[in-house]
């Protein structure tokens, strides 16, 4: 199965779970908790802290699709950002080639990117409670993660784009897009008087296949997340 | 506060209105549904929800077609609005104009202007300058479950900029900026609504050169609280990463907004607080 196979199967079932039902159920004088739809959806936001490439970063993460099979699978889009400016990380970099900028030998880069893919996550019960769900979520995309002149140093001395720069004093290579992969654990609470929201907390594993840079040659590493999802649970 | 039992009471009123309304559409075989909902509006899925997001009065064993819907479907409304914002890159204000279909489809349109700390024409910085927008917006419910709405919001429009101070040659521009993604509203309590979400945004830049001007996601958090019949307060934070002309464009938005909106006419049911 390739993405254009996984593409259209997420399509149909995003048209599926988006379509209005027809039937309606007998109200009951007393309703029990009704089961998760065979096709739902959720939205999730949350937050995270990485390690990735050898030095700490945060950057809001955020998914969304469909849920299959009662809510025990979700399909959909996900991914997180790493944004350079919340991020005060520096890499000191010499330049290629012996390059100089305004007068100096060395350079503070400071770095941003993220990751955008497909999203796929069994969802598990915890045995012994009821209040717990277990996540294992899997994107697959692009990732992409990049280092930048930043401060005044974006004020070029001679009044070419940045970028031209970078380009010149990190031999071509100032950021790397390429295929990405992040691998989690995550932990929902599941609250029985409002099951409609999932608070949770995460682990990670994020990696960008063939990342090549001059200033880092991986960009791979944990991290955790916080978050909370609302969906047809 | 003191206004609040007030407030309370009115509530009470409309939500009587809502059993009723609700009851009605529990009969209506194209607008009822298994709750939770996909887009077809329709009951509470559990009475525990309502209880648990404060909506007065449900008890806890309470029969789904007697908890107030999520959305109270009602008759074509209309919405006026006007916001102001503070960002990490500029400073603005908007008037918006909303209206919401009897399924809950809302259309409508919006303009901003601001005053700019920050902006690139062409990849070149912009340290001073303006910037006026204007866009359509709909927002197409997708589902509806507990006292949350779900919906996709989709956005397309233009923003015209101009520049005081720049190294650009250029010292204006033009873009094609779009937006779209899942939108949640928690009716948390009759008088509170939070909102949280996530866009993608998509900006083209047109003119001097067609170039990407944005390319990112914002995480949204808002609040949202009635204070009128009529009158809606709400507060809003977003805040995500972007990448635009090949690294030389915005690397990042964190913007706080506050802003009322008035609905024409009679809301009925649920007072009108999902934008």
């Amino acid at each position: 199965m390739n993405i254009a196979h996984i593409a259209s199967l997420s399509a149909g079932l995003l048209a599926l779970s988006l379509a209005p039902r027809s039937a309606r159920a007998e109200a009951a004088p007393v309703a029990p908790a009704p089961a998760a739809p065979a096709v739902g959806a959720f939205v999730g936001v949350e937050w995270r802290g990485m390690a990735l490439a050898d030095h700490l970063s945060h950057g809001p993460g955020f998914q969304a699709g469909v849920l299959l099979f009662g809510g025990h699978l979700k399909l959909g889009l996900a991914g997180f950002a790493r944004p350079g400016p919340i991020n005060p990380a520096t890499f000191d970099v010499v330049p290629a080639g012996g390059a100089t900028y305004k007068g100096q030998q060395r350079v503070a880069l400071r770095s941003d990117g993220g990751l955008v893919g497909l999203l796929v996550a069994p969802v598990f019960d915890v045995p012994g409670t009821d209040a717990l769900a277990l996540e294992l979520p899997v994107i697959v995309g692009q990732g992409g993660f990049g280092f930048y002149l930043s401060g005044d140093d974006r004020e070029t001395p001679d009044g070419r784009k940045p970028s031209a720069w970078e380009n010149e004093l990190l031999d071509g290579r100032d950021s790397s897009f390429a295929l990405g992969l992040d691998l989690g654990v995550r932990l929902a609470f599941k609250p029985a008087s409002a099951r409609w929201v999932r608070p949770y907390v995460g682990a990670h594993y994020t990696t960008v296949f063939g990342y090549d840079t001059y200033v880092k040659d991986a960009y791979a590493g944990f991290g955790v997340a916080a978050g909370v999802q609302f969906g047809t649970f | 506060m003191s206004s609040l039992p007030r407030r309370a009471r009115g509530w009470a009123v409309r939500r009587g209105r809502a059993l009723g309304l609700a009851a009605a559409l529990a009969a209506h075989p194209a607008l009822a549904g298994d709750p939770p909902t996909l887009a077809s509006g329709g009951p509470v899925s559990d009475p525990s929800d309502a209880a648990a997001a404060g909506l007065a009065g449900a008890p806890p064993n309470a029969a789904p077609a007697s908890a107030p819907p999520t959305s109270a479907p009602a008759g074509t409304l209309h919405a006026l609005g006007v916001q102001g914002g503070w960002s990490n890159v500029d400073a603005g204000a908007g008037l918006s104009y909303r209206v919401r279909l009897p399924g809950g489809t809302q259309f409508g349109l919006d303009a901003r202007y601001a005053s700019l700390r920050e902006g690139y024409i062409s990849g070149y910085a912009v340290e001073s300058g303006a910037a006026l927008a204007g866009s359509a917006v709909a927002m197409i419910p997708w589902a509806r479950f507990g006292p949350v709405d779900l919906d996709v919001r989709l956005s397309a429009g233009a923003r015209a900029l101009d520049a005081d101070e720049t190294r650009s040659p250029d010292r204006s521009s033009t873009a094609l900026t779009t937006d779209f993604g899942p939108v949640v509203n928690v009716h948390a309590a009759p008088w509170l609504t939070l909102r949280t979400g996530w866009l993608n945004v998509v900006n083209l830049q047109l003119a001097p050169a067609t170039d990407l001007d944005a390319l990112g996601q914002i995480v949204l958090a808002g609040v949202a609280v009635p204070v009128g019949d009529r009158l809606l307060a709400h507060a809003d934070f977003e805040t995500g990463g972007l990448f635009g002309y090949d690294g030389d464009g915005g690397k990042y938005l964190t913007r706080v907004s506050v802003g009322l909106r008035w609905v024409l006419g009679e809301s009925g049911g649920r007072p009108w607080t999902t934008f």
